[in-house]
């Protein structure tokens, strides 16, 4: 147990950067019915932004603030330009409507930064919890950990306890009927949209600091968290965020094996497949979501 | 930003200077005319999309190129450079060499650096007569082809080099070699070190890891495991810095000697590793310094300046793209008659104890079945913002893979 400590640890905190990743995937799943490719691209994007903001010299902060703010400026002006004139197609359309999205972004971004080595440091990546002599786990990774709690839990309060949320929650039942109650559906949408933006903005500079600053890489983030999201079923937040830390905890773990050791990142994907696999043992039956009832 | 492309805009200023001192530039044929003539097609294919951008030595040698152009071509005809990007894709690396061989009509290949490339093409190349005179070999199918030739050492050689400095200098017993399971690369740099720990006395774990894996810690707490007291990464720069991040977060520059290979001698590398890995890091070097003062170096700096795009590397790869242009470009100008596929290919074949200030021994090309001529180097540490040469000679791999190469090179003279 004691050699397991350090890579648990790792691990969690890991797979807590993947759950909140599906939380943001899973709340514009919900209000808007749109699967977001362009969810790593948004967050390589912000950490991008951020690490020049600090090349620059002007203050860190300036920099979290500016990497997030054009990652949720971006995914606000898709939700509220781009998405509505998509409304009326096939999921799939809108799904791959973002991927386009994804890939103009990360073209750009890599095209602007290239491949020059570069970090993203963070002032609580000095600093840590020490176990047996050793840093057990950076403050960085705690805070990582911390933030997905509160922000899961925040999400989970907006669902439940806002009008907002309750928009959200009527959208996903039935838009058209929504609609024809009162909803205003564009409104809730670009309100979706807005707060998935912050959620990539935060996890990208997180990743961009914990795993590599390169939007490429950054931009393929989004398929653990889909995998995370796809545990969730793209509904449940509470499974969504187990699937993020399942995740996590397995990519860890396998790097003590060195028969499969190379083969870690296809966690998020053997971990969606069990997940859909779990999920259909009595056969398949209707989801909560009705909306393809439209 | 004030520190910002310190080294680089110190070395090409430097360059800047050397070039308004000279009356032009030393390329080809040196008279300043521009080329009219019928182009010669050349191709290069780089790993440009992916998980690392290895186009640094296309780009030199398509600025050495261009600088052919602006100065008479190869008597008169200009260079016209295909670079194509294999994405890191096999069958798209074979395609893009379809498409420049058989579409095209290269004559030759000129430069190219990627992943996939040798694997998937290197029989064709045989088969077509098409000579690669390459800017770097990655893989091990890239030191094993008949008509594939690299200026490099290669991340083998450049690995077991790191370790042999680290583990000589500091005494050390237990080295983990880290790189990532990409076929023909990982097992075979991380093999090597460990074959030359086993007749050296050293210890070698490795430990090969998913490149796809997203985070360093579980690697870096893997190598951990079995109680270093060196460590050597052999892999691309992008995949080293979440390596040392990990690291650093575990404080494990203090105890641990780290040995890294030329994918590190980066002017961006000091300040994208952080203060903590100041006089910590040994970064060996396949082609000699970026500030030496040569001829060539000076020629390659100001050929970037002039003809470069500003966001160009300033790093080996270049100047090993640099030379291969270079190289080729010579063994153009002394081809009697058309300048075709099988002419050139003979030409390269008869390329020998080719002299630069930027290599520690002569190249060559020669007749060889297979290629590794460079295989010799030096080694740096990472300090004060910049790379503080450590060993005043340029020493040899001791890689056992080399002994058909050191034998071919006695029987036949070509690296005098």
């Amino acid at each position: 147990m004691e050699t397991l400590l350090p890579f648990l640890v790792v691990g969690i905190s890991v797979g807590a950067v993947y759950a909140l990743s599906g939380v943001g995937l899973v709340v514009l799943y919900r209000a808007s019915g749109v699967v977001n490719f362009a969810y790593g691209a948004l967050g390589g994007l912000a950490a991008m932004v951020c690490w020049q903001i600090i090349d620059l010299e002007y203050a860190d902060w300036m920099g979290w603030v500016a990497g997030v703010f054009v990652a949720t400026f971006l995914s606000w002006a898709y939700g509220r330009f781009i998405a509505p004139s998509l409304t009326h197609q096939d999921r799939i359309v809108r799904a791959m409507a973002t991927l386009g999205f994804a890939l103009m972004v990360m073209g750009m971004a890599q095209w602007y930064w290239g491949d020059d080595p570069r970090r993203l440091v963070l002032p609580t990546d000095s600093g840590g919890l020490e176990f047996d002599g050793r840093r057990l786990i950076s403050y960085t990774r705690l805070l990582a950990l911390v933030l997905a709690a509160t922000m899961t839990i925040s999400m989970l309060w907006l669902l439940a306890k806002t009008p907002l949320g309750l928009r959200m929650r009527a959208l996903q039942s039935n838009r058209v009927l929504s609609g024809l109650l009162g909803v205003r559906v564009k409104n809730v949408d670009t309100w979706a949209w807005t707060i998935a933006g912050v959620f990539a903005g935060i996890t990208g500079l997180f990743m961009g600091n914990m795993v590599r600053l390169n939007p490429t890489v950054l931009t393929f983030l989004v398929i653990p968290a889909m995998a995370a999201a796809v545990v969730g079923r793209l509904v449940s937040l509470p499974m969504t965020v187990l699937g993020g830390l399942l995740i996590g905890v397995i990519e860890a773990l396998t790097t003590l094996l060195p028969q499969i050791s190379r083969y870690g990142s296809a966690t998020g994907f053997v971990v969606a497949i069990l997940a859909i696999l779990w999920q259909q043992r009595k056969g398949i039956g209707l989801s909560r979501d009705n909306s393809h009832l439209e | 930003m004030k520190h910002k492309f310190i080294l680089a805009l110190g070395l090409i200023a430097a360059a800047s200077f050397s070039v308004s001192a000279q009356a032009q530039d030393r390329c080809g044929m040196g008279n300043g005319k521009k080329a009219t003539g019928e182009p010669i097609q050349i191709g290069a294919i780089v790993g440009k999309t992916g998980p690392e951008d290895f186009s640094s030595a296309a780009r030199s040698a398509e600025a050495y190129f261009k600088c052919v152009n602006a100065n008479g071509g190869i008597n008169g005809r200009p260079v016209n450079y295909t670079v194509q990007d294999d994405t890191w894709n096999p069958e798209v690396a074979s395609q893009a060499a379809s498409k420049l061989v058989k579409d095209t009509k290269v004559v030759g290949m000129v430069g190219s650096t990627s992943f996939v490339e040798c694997g998937a093409n290197n029989k064709m190349y045989e088969q077509e007569g098409v000579a690669v005179i390459a800017g770097v070999g990655v893989p091990r199918a890239c030191f094993y082809g008949k008509n594939y030739a690299a200026f490099n050492q290669g991340p083998r050689q450049s690995t077991i080099s790191a370790a042999m400095y680290i583990a000589d200098t500091f005494k050390l017993k237990n080295i983990t070699c880290i790189a990532p399971g990409i076929p023909g690369f990982g097992d075979w740099v991380c093999g090597g070190v460990e074959s030359w720990g086993k007749a050296n006395g050293v210890n070698v774990k490795q430990v090969i890891f998913d490149p796809g894996q997203l985070d360093g810690n579980a690697i870096v707490l893997q190598a951990q495991a079995s109680k270093p007291d060196g460590i050597v990464l052999g892999m691309p720069r992008g995949m080293m810095l979440p390596i040392l991040t990990a690291a650093e977060q575990q404080d494990m520059g203090k105890s641990i000697k780290w040995g890294l290979p030329t994918s590190a001698y980066h002017t961006e590398m000091p300040k994208a590793a952080g203060k903590y890995w100041d006089g910590k890091l040994y970064v060996h070097m396949e082609l000699e310094p970026l500030d030496k003062d040569g001829a060539d170096t000076k020629n390659w700096l100001a050929v970037m300046a002039k003809y470069g795009n500003k966001k160009d590397p300033i790093d080996s790869f270049s100047q090993a793209g640099y030379l291969s242009a270079q190289v080729a470009t010579n063994a153009m100008l002394g081809i009697k008659g058309d300048i075709d596929r099988k002419a050139f290919l003979n030409a390269a074949r008869g390329i020998k104890n080719v002299k630069t200030d930027m290599l520690c021994a002569p190249w060559y090309f020669g007749e060889g079945e297979r290629h590794q001529p460079n295989h010799n180097g030096r080694v740096s540490l990472l300090t004060g913002g910049s790379f503080k040469l450590q060993t005043a000679s340029c020493f040899q791999a001791k890689d056992a893979d080399l002994a058909d190469v050191l034998a071919f090179e006695a029987k036949t003279g070509v690296a005098k």
